[in-house]
């Protein structure tokens, strides 16, 4: 399977045409998901750092596959017993209805890392106070395959923005998630 | 172009929120099985107002309205049986003792020492009881609890903290939180980043295909065998399928 997978990408390498960007952005995580104050509030934005690459490889006059790998940089500065950040790995195809505008679909990975930081926390239990445990200093991570949407505009020929969407557990209806992503991204031709 | 990356760096600290989940434990025992059932005793649970069987359907509505929904979790709790236990007498870990292998045991008594106070509705807790994961919830049945004043939305979000107990899960500093100590005048629908990050870092979706792949949502009966997933059975390699096609078919045209 690893030597078919070599195989598929070497030669898509010397495909002519090929291309590579980079780019950065923000990753939003489970819209709507997450309680965020005490009234039932939840969340629909949240400034998440991404960075990322991608490779465009055409396949034909409209059509091309962009595996890209991006990297989120979680906000845990205020966190105080983990921290959080994830991996995204992008299997996406790209449609052109013209020379600026693309639809984005395909799959993704998303590689949730949790790392504790160890130490105990003194918390109100009750009427009095306990000890609890910080997760160990050790790295769990959580794999999740998405189902990835997005358009993509290129302003000028290097220079395109992109907006996607990320649905983990897209085949459960009870547990269906949506991330999003907006980014800007360069592209060396 | 200075004062847009200042306001970059000054916006990405705006609206900050402390995110902290805690263990009960330094490594807590993880339930073996990807399907956690959870049982109730025979206990007639009268001071709490509420019927034994009114109490069940609520701790299922409870599973589904917030651990059910963490995606980045490979856990899935489900509602159990009535079981012919009595938590009378009993705390916590004497209750989990009596629960069986991988499930978690709910009943009400008046047992506890916090219960007498009223302000105390429930204790949850789980361990390791003859090699097997087990954990347990008592809601107090004492004649001064406050449970009987609770609202259905309460004690779901009451029975849903306890049942992050029961998980091993510990207290979190985070007020919006359902692992807060309290839930006080708060309402609460869903759970916190730092919930789902808790039941991530404790049950985390295995990797697929060498790690290119990841949980889509399948249902499986078995999700202990999550991580045993055949190669063609792999979303990742259907998606990958007409690729390998297009390309190995593109020289004939």
């Amino acid at each position: 399977m690893k030597q078919t997978l070599i195989f598929c990408f070497l030669i898509l390498f010397f495909q002519k045409s090929v291309f590579s960007f980079v780019g950065a952005g923000i990753y939003v995580p489970s819209v709507g998901s997450w309680q965020i104050d005490q009234a039932g509030g939840s969340n629909a934005f949240q400034f998440n750092s991404y960075l990322f690459t991608h490779h465009h490889f055409p396949l034909s006059a409209e059509h091309a596959f962009r595996p890209g790998l991006g990297y989120v940089f979680n906000r845990n500065t205020y966190n105080t017993s983990y921290t959080k950040n994830s991996i995204l790995l992008r299997y996406e195809m790209s449609y052109f209805f013209d020379e600026n505008l693309a639809f984005l679909y395909g799959l993704g990975n998303i590689i949730t890392e949790i790392r504790g930081k160890g130490g105990l926390q003194r918390l109100q239990n009750g009427n009095s106070y306990s000890y609890f445990y910080n997760p160990a200093v050790d790295t769990v991570r959580s794999y999740n395959t998405t189902l990835n949407l997005g358009v993509e505009y290129f302003f000028v020929e290097t220079l395109a923005a992109e907006l996607s969407l990320y649905i983990l557990e897209f085949l459960s209806k009870e547990r269906r998630a949506f991330s999003y992503s907006l980014s800007v991204h360069y592209n060396f031709r | 172009m200075k004062r847009q990356i200042i306001f970059f760096f000054l916006f990405s600290f705006v609206n900050q929120k402390i995110f902290s989940f805690t263990l009960l434990s330094p490594n807590p025992p993880r339930y073996t099985t990807g399907e956690v059932y959870v049982d109730f005793t025979n206990d007639s649970c009268s001071q709490t107002g509420f019927s034994p069987q009114y109490l069940f359907n609520l701790m299922e509505e409870s599973i589904n309205q917030f651990w059910n929904k963490v995606s980045s979790a490979r856990l899935l709790l489900l509602k159990g049986d009535f079981v012919d236990v009595s938590s009378a007498g009993l705390d916590p870990s004497s209750l989990a003792a009596e629960a069986r292998g991988n499930r978690i045991l709910v009943g009400c008594n008046d047992a506890v020492a916090a219960f007498a106070s009223g302000g105390v509705v429930a204790v949850g807790t789980m361990g390791q009881f003859d090699g097997e994961t087990k954990g347990s919830i008592i809601i107090n049945d004492h004649a001064n609890s406050e449970f009987s004043t609770l609202s259905d939305d309460k004690i779901r979000a009451l029975l849903a903290h306890e049942l992050g107990h029961a998980l091993g899960l510990g207290h979190s500093e985070n007020v919006s939180a359902l692992m807060y100590y309290s839930l006080g005048s708060k309402i609460q629908e869903k759970m916190s980043q730092d919930d789902y990050d808790a039941l991530t870092y404790l049950y985390p979706h295995n990797p697929r295909l060498m790690g290119l792949g990841g949980s889509c949502g399948t249902i499986s009966f078995d999700h202990s065998k999550e991580g045993e997933a055949k190669w063609y059975q792999s979303y990742f390699l259907l998606a990958l399928l007409p690729l390998l096609m297009a390309l190995l078919l593109r020289p004939l045209f």
